[in-house]
């Protein structure tokens, strides 16, 4: 072959300088890199010392975030009701854990985990954290499972016991939907909160006043600087910039009022809201079955917490706040007033009532509460008055026919109903008032007649939530100065819920009509010793021994409706289809002190089953500082 | 002809480095090894079965006659690809990677053997087909190509940076071999080409890209070794903090006692000691180079391309080691010869030495077997003295 000739006639003294070429071309190409190496070791060594030197000294150092206490929540009399309970909690650093498994079975034979314990402990390590950020494994240490795992400390790197402080609720299921909770901080949570701010936060307000005034409750996160070994164990503290503590806050809620309207609830579906009508202060907030918060804070299982959600009784809804029912014939002192204003009836008008009422030119009959299908009912001549002391249904439904819907959403709407006027109440409910235009929109039909005749006793459409008609009851005690419903009621904080800005008084209403509609509310409880059907709807049940004088308007809103012709039989209905018991009230009437509302969920008639709750709560509000009031004290000794 | 002397530059080199290696690793490993084996000689006890059989590794290859492993060519090649193979079926994962095979209490790890082994197989295919090589395109690809079965196999380790060193060894010997440049530059830009494809390829090699290129910007993820290696060199300055002193090794870097070992030396014997261990480094390289030529010149091409060849090795393993560390070149786990901890490294880097040796050994005059030392086709070369070398 050619190329082998050639390569074997070549000239070995070129070859050899050939190779002499190549083997200088890779040497000065090796030199050249080394050279590049040794440059580098000296920019890096000599010239960049100090930088490297100042991020080693930061590599060392290590910024730790403390949590800061949360501000404690208290009620009207400085009794605790929100505070925190230092607690000793196992806590695993999982990247200085080295063998996770191993390590829990040794936890297991030293404490005994949990199979729940665990199961959390997985899900919790799943979520996104900080590197090296403790996950909790038990919330609460005993003495005992301390010491043990304290003693085994050498064969448990990464384990940690950490001091802090836990969430508690004193008064437990008594507040829970007052005061609301705290809940573990999940990873949704994480993305909407500064993550600087709650970096050693592990619960945040997920509820109630809870949630209302987290950013006031969490406090500042404070850090400290410190030196760490190798394995990141603490040597030493450098510096320690100390957490600002959350703000306090007092309530308007008075413990013993809560308590007295748990009781009076009697272990019955529902719902008190007491209000101090002269500032809008909540005194008492209840829902019943209410659940214990602090159940939250040390770990609910999944279980446990299936449970509470698919109860029946539905023990987690929070109904003064977020219950939505029809108000029923408490709403009638309201359309009183709008009739009085527009000139729809007087003081004086009267009209006899068959017990039913018919729009002209139809033959179906809109029934009073006093109706049966056999001798047909009726209360009689009824005026305005005795149409709101005997609650007639046909006189408001002859109201409501001549006013039409826009006047009754009008004062609705005035008296706070279909919005939130609340200060601070988290996830209060705005209810739901109804007119021409949103039922085209809602339902597509048109405003009928007939929707007029059941806005005017508080059926059909119209919603109102348990807070919203104490809120009516306020305004009414006030003679139609409004207020806007509020928990709070002092803090060290300077919080704007503390002077919200004050509602307008409602003076397209007169201070006579007022006067006329509470009257006529007095007589609801205080009217009584007359012949049968001349006495207040609530006499019976609560006027004949009250010691003080209170207004008052019961409702029975109904769940279903009934067919034409048909009698309402309280024993037929399923228990969930009876009727909703409202009643609302406030007392004194000459210079009220506090107003309240009451919903028993399918409690039947507003005056036997919710006014004596009413009474009650009022009762345990204005009797027990009768004793100690002076002017009492003087008469005594008169 | 005087009587041959034996290479006591490359030996004593090696020897010294190997007594630091096994100090700087017992020192770098103390708190990794009480972390996760809670005994703090863990690794340092490893180290010295590996320092022991390194030394008969040394021993027996400097024992062996060249001409002897010129016949265990093509079987050389065998082994690697059944080893390579092997690791990949029945390897052990660590770091995700699989690269180990377990061997009673050692493990066996293939891409280092296979440095050994590809370079025997190579001298030989280029001492046969030296002619081809010269004066053909294919004849110089031939060899390469042969190659690329077992880089493959490596690359699905994933070991990138095997790769790289062995390839380029290869190349530096091809070069050496006479192939024509304009054939050299065709394949030099194949492997740029390659290089690049690999690192766009695999989403964690274009990380480390990147990381490589500014690693402060993700200090505390992709970033995390290197910028802790180049703290610890930062913190070396021109003494270094002292031998034990070092607290980068401390947790902070990982792998400190293998790949990042020559940054835990910088942290500690600072610039000076780290430039005296490149040194030594490039001596010993420059040692396996140097008894290349004269192989070369006496016309034992077999002979000329192991020391060639191992010197090679020896240099682009360090370069790229040492680059990683440094931060100029992308972070991929690579052993520092002789310092490193890591077995296999440290038994096929004394065995490479123990070539060069052998070689040196045979340079001085010793007697060749007349057959082996001839290439088994093509024309018999002269032998040139020893004494036209230009030192």
């Amino acid at each position: 072959m050619m190329d082998r000739d050639a390569l074997t006639l070549r000239n070995p003294e070129q070859e050899l300088r050939q190779f002499t070429g190549r083997a200088l071309t890779l040497w000065v190409l090796l030199a050249l890199a080394i050279l590049l190496l040794v440059m580098r070791l000296f920019q890096l060594q000599v010239l960049e010392h100090d930088r490297h030197a100042a991020r080693s000294e930061k590599n060392r150092i290590e910024v730790q975030p403390i949590a800061p206490p949360r501000g404690e929540i208290y009620d009207r009399k400085g009794r605790l009701i929100a505070g925190n309970l230092p607690v000793f909690s196992l806590m695993v650093v999982k990247e200085r854990v080295e063998d996770l498994e191993a390590t829990l079975a040794l936890l297991e034979t030293l404490i005994g985990l949990t199979a729940e314990e665990r199961e959390a402990f997985q899900g919790r390590l799943a979520r996104r954290r900080r590197p090296l950020e403790p996950v909790t494994l038990r919330l609460r240490l005993d003495p005992e499972a301390m010491a043990r795992v304290a003693v085994n400390r050498h064969r448990l790197p990464g384990v940690e016991i950490e001091a802090g402080l836990l969430r508690h609720y004193p008064e437990g299921a008594l507040l829970a939907h007052a005061v609301g909770s705290v809940r573990r901080l999940s990873e949704a949570d994480l993305q909407r909160v500064d993550p600087i701010a709650y970096s050693a936060t592990r619960f945040m307000g997920r509820l109630g006043v809870e949630a209302h005034y987290e950013r006031a409750l969490h406090g500042a996160v404070g850090h400290e600087r410190v030196e760490t070994d190798a394995r990141g164990r603490i040597t030493r503290t450098l510096d320690r910039t100390p957490p600002r503590a959350g703000h306090n806050l007092t309530l308007h809620l008075d413990r013993d009022l809560q308590a007295a309207a748990v009781a009076a609830l009697a272990g019955r579906r529902g719902a008190v809201v007491a209000l101090d009508p002269r500032t809008g202060g909540i005194l008492a907030l209840a829902s019943t079955p209410s659940y214990n918060p602090n159940d939250f804070i040390w770990g609910l299982d999944a279980e446990g917490y299936q449970a509470l959600q698919q109860d029946r009784d539905q023990p987690l809804f929070n109904r003064p706040v977020r219950g939505q029912y029809a108000p029923g014939s408490t709403f009638k002192p309201l359309v009183a007033l709008a009739a009085l204003t527009e000139g729809v009836t007087d003081w004086e008008r009267s009209l006899k009532d068959p017990g039913y009422y018919q729009l002209p030119g139809q033959s179906r009959k809109y029934r009073d509460w006093s109706w049966t299908a056999g001798n047909g009912g009726g209360q009689g001549v009824v005026d305005l008055r005795k149409a709101i002391y005997r609650s007639s249904n046909t006189y408001f439904f002859d109201l409501g026919n001549r006013l039409g819907p826009e006047p009754m959403a009008s004062v609705a709407r005035a008296f706070g109903l279909g919005s939130d006027r609340s200060v601070d109440v988290f996830g209060a409910r705005p209810g739901l008032v109804p007119d021409g235009g949103w039922k085209q929109q809602a339902q597509g039909q048109p405003w009928y007649p007939g929707d007029s005749l059941n806005f005017a006793i508080g059926q059909g459409a119209l919603l109102v939530t348990p807070l919203q008609l104490a809120t009516v009851a306020a305004t009414l005690a006030n003679r139609g100065q409004p207020v806007r419903p509020r928990f709070l009621m002092a803090s060290d904080a300077r919080l704007p819920e503390l002077a919200p800005a004050p509602l307008p008084p409602l003076d397209q209403f007169s201070q006579a009509d007022y006067a006329g509609v509470i009257e006529a509310m007095e007589a609801v409880v205080h009217r009584g010793n007359q012949r049968f059907g001349e006495n207040g709807t609530a006499w019976a049940y609560i006027g004949q021994d009250i010691p003080y004088r209170m207004a008052g308007k019961s409702g029975t809103a109904q769940v279903v409706e009934i067919p034409q012709g048909e009698e309402y039989d309280e024993e037929a209905l399923e228990e969930r289809q009876r009727k909703h018991a409202w009643f609302m009230a406030f007392a004194p009437v000459e210079a009220p002190e506090i107003a309240v509302a009451v919903l028993v969920e399918n409690g039947g008639g507003g005056s036997q089953i919710a006014a004596p709750v009413a009474r009650a709560v009022v009762d345990a509000w204005l009797l027990p500082k009768a004793p100690q009031a002076p002017q009492v004290a003087k008469v005594a000794q008169q | 002809m005087t009587a041959p002397r034996f290479e006591w530059t490359a030996t004593a080199l090696w020897l010294i480095l190997l007594a630091l290696g096994a100090l700087l690793v017992t020192s770098a490993s103390l708190e990794i090894a009480s972390v996760r084996y809670g005994g703090a000689n863990a690794f340092s006890l490893r180290h010295g079965i590996y320092v022991v059989v390194s030394l008969l590794a040394f021993l027996t290859v400097l024992s062996l006659p060249v001409a002897h492993w010129q016949r265990l060519g093509p079987l050389a090649y065998l082994a690697s690809v059944v080893m390579l193979l092997a690791v990949l079926l029945v390897g052990r994962e660590v770091n995700g990677s699989l690269r180990w095979i377990g061997v009673g209490p050692l493990t066996l790890q293939p891409s280092e053997l296979a440095k050994f082994l590809l370079l025997i197989y190579l001298a030989h295919s280029l001492t046969r087909h030296q002619a081809a090589v010269r004066s053909s395109l294919w004849g110089m690809v031939r060899p390469i190509a042969w190659l690329l079965g077992p880089m493959a196999l490596i690359l699905a380790e994933p070991d990138l940076g095997s790769v790289v060193v062995i390839l380029a060894a290869a190349g530096g010997l091809v070069t050496l071999a006479g192939a024509r440049l304009r054939d050299l530059s065709f394949i030099l830009l194949l492997a740029g080409l390659g290089g690049t494809a690999a690192v766009m390829l695999q989403p964690y090699r274009l990380a480390r890209f990147q990381t490589f290129l500014d690693p402060w910007q993700d200090e505390f993820g992709t970033g995390y070794q290197l910028t802790q290696a180049l703290i610890a060199f930062g913190r070396g300055e021109w003494w270094g903090v002292g031998l034990g002193e070092g607290m980068q090794k401390l947790f902070y870097l990982p792998e400190a006692h293998t790949d990042f070992i020559y940054a835990v030396l910088a942290e500690e014997l600072g610039a000076l000691g780290a430039l005296v261990v490149l040194v030594m480094l490039v001596v010993l390289v420059q040692r396996g180079l140097l008894h290349g030529r004269r192989a070369e010149l006496r016309g034992d091409f077999f002979a000329a391309f192991l020391a060639y060849g191992a010197g090679l090795l020896l240099a682009f393993q360090v370069l790229v080691s040492l680059g990683v560390n440094t931060g100029v070149l992308p972070t991929k786990g690579l052993t520092l010869p002789f310092l490193s901890y890591g077995g296999n490294s440290l038994v096929v880097s004394s065995a490479l030495v123990g070539l060069i040796a052998r070689v040196a050994w045979e340079n001085q005059g010793s007697p060749l077997p007349a057959k082996a030392s001839r290439p088994a086709r093509g024309p018999a070369r002269k032998p040139v003295s020893p004494v036209e070398v230009p030192a």
